[in-house]
């Protein structure tokens, strides 16, 4: 039921992931709402992210406008998934890149494996992919003595402190240029400590120059395929991504298969979409389209391209109509920049890849309900993760969908989720059923009320969580039905029945 | 540091995935029984192309002349340096530029239209032709090039953004490694907005190995959200706009 860990139903040879394990997510956010530093720094880091994409779409009416071309673009995309696929394989073929598909992790990361062994790579240089850490390629590739150096500056900066993303976009953003000052004082050789940012991208600028230059093998993300023209598009501001796709002689690039689109002209608004919300940027510093390895006569650009295209369970939420637009997704952060429980708890409560509301909806699909099955919980169901969503995905039905589908067997037409139902908690179905039965009959359900009130001293002073912050609960002394038609009678002269 | 010329064919074997394939295909195949197997209509990009992301693309093309000043407002807006130039003066501006920069190193492409100008440019200062591949003088770029001269292939004036597309002629790592990045627009290739740029350009016809949009020098925020330049890619980037059109001339593409 759950593709994750020690308790995966049939899981032989199949190692648990590391890193990932949302099962401790509600202590992990009882420590997270109690670390003040932390709450601080992502409280602010969120409300200049608001800020920043407020200032491009003040104008609701044009963000409306934008947002409904960017959902029809990716709602036409995942509607025509396998022949799009099939299309952007033969384009990518015929443009000489080699297409490898992954249903799993696994076969992902031994397609990088093979790779690395077969060019003698002992290093691979990464620019950012969460796709590479959804399947921990770092610590796989470590394993077996290939070593893979994160060259985004968050996160290389996550990577030397042992730590994982806590942001989708700003990897690093649960820590502060202090932290940071020392991190490169103690963990880079001959690096005095300091606390200029200019001055620490300088050193991480030094350290990944040469990583570039002698990397065998580069690794990148994609942020958009595009089918008819067999393009790779990456979006990115430091030039990593660049540099890991132009100057090593491999480049490989590993991706969902939901990221395709038809044409290349689907991508401009996607891309006008995805900077404004990301970090309010316009634009990015570049936009990379790459199409093929080195062709004839061009004197740089890696001489090889592999494409690994991962399916991890995607095509899961891909063949239920109702979960499908959570394949809508293009990576930009919002959801979780808006969302008062990121806020809160920061990204590495979660346990898992893709942090804060989209990670709540995605998550379930790729790990299975039963690991995930707090994550759709984790939600006041405020709706602000669906306002500012520029794909227009509607999150917190997904979040509604997801609790039912972990309570209870698929309903008839659905297939069942990986883990459907693993929620199941038969005290509380049988509360709920004894609660509805009840209900259905009046002569019995007012006597047990009355006797209910006349019990209400025994109400227990403690009950769980509620009690944490609030007074204990308890039956009022007079009941609804009793206070109406005591109080409206003499008033209207016309109580409800 | 002599990175092999050729990658090294081993004996290693690749993975053969073709089972994956058929495993994906299947599943996404298998589940589309009713409305999940409906191919939505293709979307409508006429109200993205009217509306205000799509500046340029209704009506005709607009005189480019007249769209300087929005590029310049917002390529320095990104921290690029913008300078301007006759289509005789370029060289001289260039080497001006050079200089300031205490540039000592510059790699140049082939491009036809830059040569006899960069000859005059150039004189007494050291170049480096990038005219072999990459293998042969890798070092060389990384660690001794101050400076990259490219031309470019259009400019998006709503951005600031300019549009490359690398070749034999200019490869992609000339605009990327060295520390200052020098490029030349000319302003009869400037559009308002990015889909009126793509639009007439049209690269999807004809794709090349490599398609960049670069806008500003390289930048991350990464440390506390505080903007640093000159993160792995250029630290600075000037850009030299050659008025090869005059206002009122209209458009020469």
């Amino acid at each position: 039921m759950s593709r994750l860990g020690p308790t995966a139903e049939g899981a032989a040879g199949v190692s648990p992931l590391h890193f990932v394990d949302p099962r401790r997510f509600k202590a992990n956010t009882r420590d997270a709402v109690e670390d003040a530093h932390l709450r601080k720094s992502f409280r602010s880091a969120m409300d200049f992210l608001q800020e920043r994409r407020a200032v491009h779409f003040g104008d609701t009416a044009a963000f409306d406008g934008l947002r409904r071309v960017g959902e029809a673009i990716r709602r036409y995309s995942l509607s025509r998934l396998p022949e799009l696929l099939e299309q952007l394989e033969q384009r990518l073929v015929e443009r000489g890149v080699q297409v490898h598909w992954a249903a799993t992790p696994e076969e992902a990361n031994a397609v990088f494996l093979a790779l690395a062994r077969r060019h003698a790579a002992g290093r691979m240089v990464k620019g950012k992919s969460m796709v590479s850490e959804e399947i921990e390629l770092n610590h796989r590739m470590a394993e077996h003595g290939v070593s893979c150096l994160e060259s985004d500056m968050g996160e290389y900066i996550v990577q030397l402190a042992g730590e994982r993303p806590s942001h989708i976009i700003m990897p690093a953003i649960h820590k502060t240029k202090e932290q940071i000052g020392r991190l490169f004082a103690d963990q880079i050789p001959n690096t005095a400590y300091t606390d200029d940012v200019d001055a620490l991208i300088a050193i991480g600028r030094r350290e990944l120059r040469n990583e570039f230059r002698d990397a065998k093998i580069g690794v990148s993300g994609v942020n958009f395929m595009v089918a008819e023209t067999g393009s790779l598009v990456l979006v990115e501001n430091e030039g990593n991504g660049r540099m890991c796709t132009s100057v090593p002689d491999v480049h490989i690039a590993i991706t969902g298969i939901e990221k395709v689109v038809e044409r290349f002209d689907h991508v401009l608004p996607l891309f006008s979409l995805l900077t404004r919300s990301a970090t309010g940027q316009a634009v990015t510093t570049y936009l990379n389209v790459i199409t093929g390895p080195r062709r004839d006569g061009e004197l740089d650009g890696p001489r090889e391209v592999h494409l690994i295209l991962l399916d991890n369970g995607r095509s899961q939420a891909w063949r239920d109509v109702d979960f499908r637009p959570t394949l809508q997704c293009i990576r930009c952060g919002a959801c979780m920049n808006h969302c008062p429980v990121y806020a809160r708890i920061g990204g590495l409560a979660y346990g898992t890849t893709y942090p804060g509301p989209i990670g709540s909806i995605i998550s379930p699909h790729l790990l299975g309900l039963e690991p995930t099955q707090d994550l759709p919980t984790a939600s006041s169901l405020c709706g602000a993760c669906a306002e500012v969503c520029p794909v227009g995905i509607p999150i917190p039905d997904l979040l509604m969908q997801l609790r039912r589908a972990s309570k209870h067997d698929a309903e008839p037409g659905h297939a069942p989720l990986a883990g459907q139902a693993s929620a199941e908690d038969w005290v509380e179905a049988l509360a709920w059923r004894a609660w509805a039965w009840l209900n259905e009959r009046p002569g019995l359900y007012r006597p047990a009320v009355r006797l209910a009130r006349l019990l209400r001293g025994l109400a227990p002073p403690w009950q769980g969580g509620w009690t944490a912050h609030r007074t204990p609960m308890k039956l009022a002394a007079r009941g609804l039905r009793e206070r109406i038609a005591g109080e409206d009678q003499p008033k209207t002269g016309a109580a409800p029945r | 540091m002599t990175p092999s010329r050729t990658v090294t064919p081993s004996l290693e074997p690749l993975p053969d995935t073709t089972a994956s394939r058929s495993r994906i295909l299947g599943a996404l195949r298998s589940g589309t029984a009713g409305a999940a197997g409906v191919a939505l209509p293709s979307p409508d990009l006429a109200a993205y192309r009217a509306g205000p992301y799509g500046r340029g693309c209704a009506g005709p093309r607009p005189d480019p002349a007249s769209l300087v000043p929005a590029f310049e407002a917002a390529a320095r807006g990104w921290r690029a340096d913008v300078l301007h130039a006759e289509p005789h003066a370029w060289p001289q501006v260039l080497r001006d530029t050079l200089i300031r920069h205490r540039c000592r190193h510059v790699a140049t492409g082939s491009a036809p239209r830059l040569r006899a100008g960069l000859t005059q440019a150039l004189a007494d200062l050291k170049v480096t032709h990038f005219d072999r591949p990459i293998s042969q003088w890798k070092a060389e770029l990384f660690d001794s090039v101050d400076a990259g001269v490219t031309d470019t292939w259009a400019g998006i004036a709503d951005t600031g953004t300019l549009v490359l597309r690398p070749g034999p002629d200019e490869p992609r790592t000339l605009s990327l490694v060295p520390p200052l990045h020098v490029a030349l627009l000319w302003v009869s290739t400037l559009y308002a907005g990015l889909p009126a740029a793509m639009r007439d350009l049209a690269p999807e016809q004809d794709m090349p190995t490599n398609l960049l949009l670069i806008t500003g020098p390289s930048k991350t925020a990464d440390i506390q959200q505080t903007l640093a330049f000159g993160a792995h890619g250029p630290k600075q980037l000037s850009i030299i706009v050659v008025h090869d059109v005059i206002a009122g001339a209209g458009a020469t593409p």
